[in-house]
């Protein structure tokens, strides 16, 4: 019943390379005991209030019909976002969003950000969790993405709506990713490919500088099953 | 019950005064694993669910005992019945869902029903069964022992054995601590969990939570983070990470310990108490100075043999097969304090916690990592000695450094003890 993207049973022996140097401190000075995510956030990471509930309002607000995005232009912008993440320029990536834009990966479906309230998300990154999620990515000897994912998005199904209660232009699209790791030979937990399928709404707001995402909700068909490693930028 | 010795195989744990190695075959062979789910999560005390999750009658939620699926549900006595999730006719399941709320269960097979503490209420076309038929023989298998210990729900499909209140004594006192973190000294389960699958042995899962050796390496990437996000520079964290110990208990339970401390510095609790006044003077109402210390000190605890309790979540472990474990891991709200603090909690979770979280799929990493190890042979035992010649015996605890491998000793102590039964 449970479906699951099962990591695929092992290919081949050799060693990845790149390990994290097995850094050897002075054996006088313990290790650390496991990292304290809690206790570590400092006050500027907990965040001021509860999940965002009346985001701040628009730089650009759209009147009605003021402000107009046609599925074409919706399918550009789309369409370039997915090639940021496959191409991984994620610098790049992070500046389509908006300050207060928010990407976010519910459990459950809801219609607005503001409901995640008082419930947890697989992700729900403002642009300060954003860019700790790049950061580590890119910059830290991270196990789960090395090697690295490769990924391909598919975007499909792209409809237009009406904008949102900020003027941000809301756009729907399903999505299908496919996503592999290679590594050596027999290597449990990589060299499969991993099909995920979602529905996708974006909310684009209009800048100077063409339209940025105010909301990227991807919503996984399975996004309650149990999920192997999604620490690509999905 | 199938004893470890009717394999007639090598010894499987080496507990020796200068040595602790794990034969290499409790996590790759079926037959082990098997005789684990008998011996082990058919025996023991497994954690089924909280309170928090079935507040009313005919509430129900699904769970594993080892791979036996089973329902858990709230009848009209007001008490919590653990039931075989298997139609007595033709073994169909009669729950298909994670959650919910029912006065009965249904098969959809013949319609057979089944009350919430899983008598046999009514079959469809009754008249195939003779006048005589005992419907009172014919309900889902009730586990036979069912107990809860601050709203955590513990079942044994064993009719014997040692008491839930003798089988948590040994860590009472850190469970306690843990849930007075609550002003109320309740949680709330949030409904929805995250989940992640790994393919290997759910040892890999039992033993990391209270590993205080790995951090440094599995989680560099985690401290770099910090560092970069102007919390703490790697070298400070590695410092502050030195104080604390590792715990091991009978029955298999172990935990692992980073020390407390009531100003903002010191703790998470302090920097809450600091930041939410109305917090501090909730837990300074029912607590000394040197409770709160006792409360605000970090612990992973593990409650042998499915268990964690960690700062944000309940960790569950769920063995599926030899090489295939699911955990589940729901998070809580601390019942009584500001809404903006659990808020908090349930974002820290996300970042570091669950499938695209900054922490927990490097562990994954590494339990996928030594499932491909293990199928190298020649090598017989994996090396679990770290700190043996340094642990001591503490009112009934064995103790060690917070790097030390005391509580996975601990585990593999019960563990042989009862596959041996």
């Amino acid at each position: 019943m449970t479906t699951t993207h099962g990591a695929p049973a092992g290919a081949a022996p050799a060693a990845t390379a790149a390990q994290p140097d097995p850094a050897s401190p002075d054996p006088a000075s313990p290790a650390p005991a496991s990292p304290d995510p809690a206790s570590s956030a400092p006050p500027s990471l907990d965040p001021a209030g509860p999940a965002p509930a009346s985001p701040a309002p628009a730089k650009h607000a759209a009147e009605p019909g003021a402000a107009q995005l046609t599925r074409a232009e919706a399918e550009e912008l789309l369409y370039r976002e997915a090639r940021l993440l496959d191409t991984v320029q994620l610098e790049e990536w992070l500046s389509l969003f908006t300050e207060d834009g928010l990407y976010w990966l519910p459990i459950e479906d809801a219609a607005e950000p503001a409901d995640a309230a008082g419930t947890v998300s697989i992700v729900y990154d403002d642009q300060a969790r954003r860019a700790e999620r790049v950061y580590r990515t890119l910059h830290t000897p991270v196990l789960d993405q090395n090697p690295r994912s490769r990924t391909v998005h598919m975007v499909g199904n792209v409809e237009v709506l009406d904008p949102d209660d900020r003027g941000d232009v809301r756009v729907l699209c399903n999505q299908v990713i496919g996503e592999i790791r290679s590594g050596g030979h027999r290597q449990v937990g990589l060299n499969t490919t991993r099909w995920f399928g979602a529905r996708c709404e974006f909310r684009l707001r209009p800048g100077r500088d063409g339209w940025r995402i105010s909301l990227k909700k991807t919503v996984l068909i399975d996004s309650d099953q149990p999920l192997y490693n999604l620490t690509f930028l999905i | 019950m199938v004893a470890i010795e009717d394999f007639s195989r090598t010894e499987l744990i080496l507990d020796r005064p200068d040595t602790f190695e794990v034969h290499t075959d409790v996590y790759t062979q079926p037959d082990v694993f098997r005789a684990e789910m008998q011996n082990i999560f058919e025996r023991t005390w497994v954690y089924v669910g909280h309170e928090s999750q079935l507040p009313r009658t005919g509430d129900y939620k699904t769970a594993a005992i080892g791979t036996q699926p089973v329902i858990v549900s709230r009848h009209e006595d007001g008490q919590v019945y653990v039931l075989l999730n298997r139609c007595r006719h033709r073994a169909s399941v009669v729950c298909r869902d994670d959650l919910g709320h029912s006065n009965y269960f249904r098969c959809p097979y013949h319609n057979w029903s089944y009350a919430n503490n899983g008598a046999l209420v009514g079959m469809a076309q009754a008249n195939g069964y003779p006048p005589d038929f005992d419907k009172s023989r014919w309900g889902l298998h009730r586990a036979p022992r069912v107990a809860t210990y601050r709203g955590l729900i513990f079942a044994s499909l064993a009719a014997d054995g040692p008491s839930l209140d003798e089988y948590l004594a040994p860590i009472r006192k850190y469970v306690d601590w843990w849930f007075d973190r609550s002003p109320a000294g309740t949680i709330s389960v949030l409904p929805k969990p995250h989940k992640y699958p790994y393919p290997g042995n759910w040892k890999w899962q039992a033993e990391n939570g209270h590993d205080g050796y790995h951090g440094n390496y599995v989680h560099e990437s985690w401290q770099r983070l910090l560092e970069r996000a102007g919390e703490a520079p790697v070298k400070d964290v590695r410092k502050f990470r030195a104080g604390g110990c590792t715990r091991g208990f009978a029955h298999g339970h172990g935990l692992l310990e980073r020390p407390g401390g009531l100003s903002p510095a010191s703790s998470w609790t302090g920097r809450m108490m600091q930041r939410y006044p109305e917090y501090a003077a909730a837990l300074r109402h029912r607590f000394t100075d040197a409770d709160i210390d006792e409360i605000s000190a970090r612990r992973n605890i593990f409650v042998f043999p499915n268990l964690y309790l960690f700062d944000t979540q309940l960790r569950v472990i769920n063995p599926l097969a030899v090489d295939k474990t699911e955990v589940h891991l729901y998070v809580y709200a601390l019942d009584g304090a500001p809404e903006e603090l659990n808020e908090g909690r349930y974002r820290a979770h996300e970042r570091f916690y669950g499938p695209s979280g900054f922490g927990s799929p490097d562990d994954v990493e590494i339990f996928v990592c030594n499932q491909t190890g293990v199928q190298a042979g020649g090598v017989d035992y994996l090396l679990l000695a770290r700190g043996l010649h340094r642990e001591r015996q503490v009112d009934g605890e064995w103790v060690g450094h917070s790097t030390d491998e005391v509580p996975v000793r601990a585990m593999y102590r019960e563990w042989k003890r009862l596959m041996r039964a």
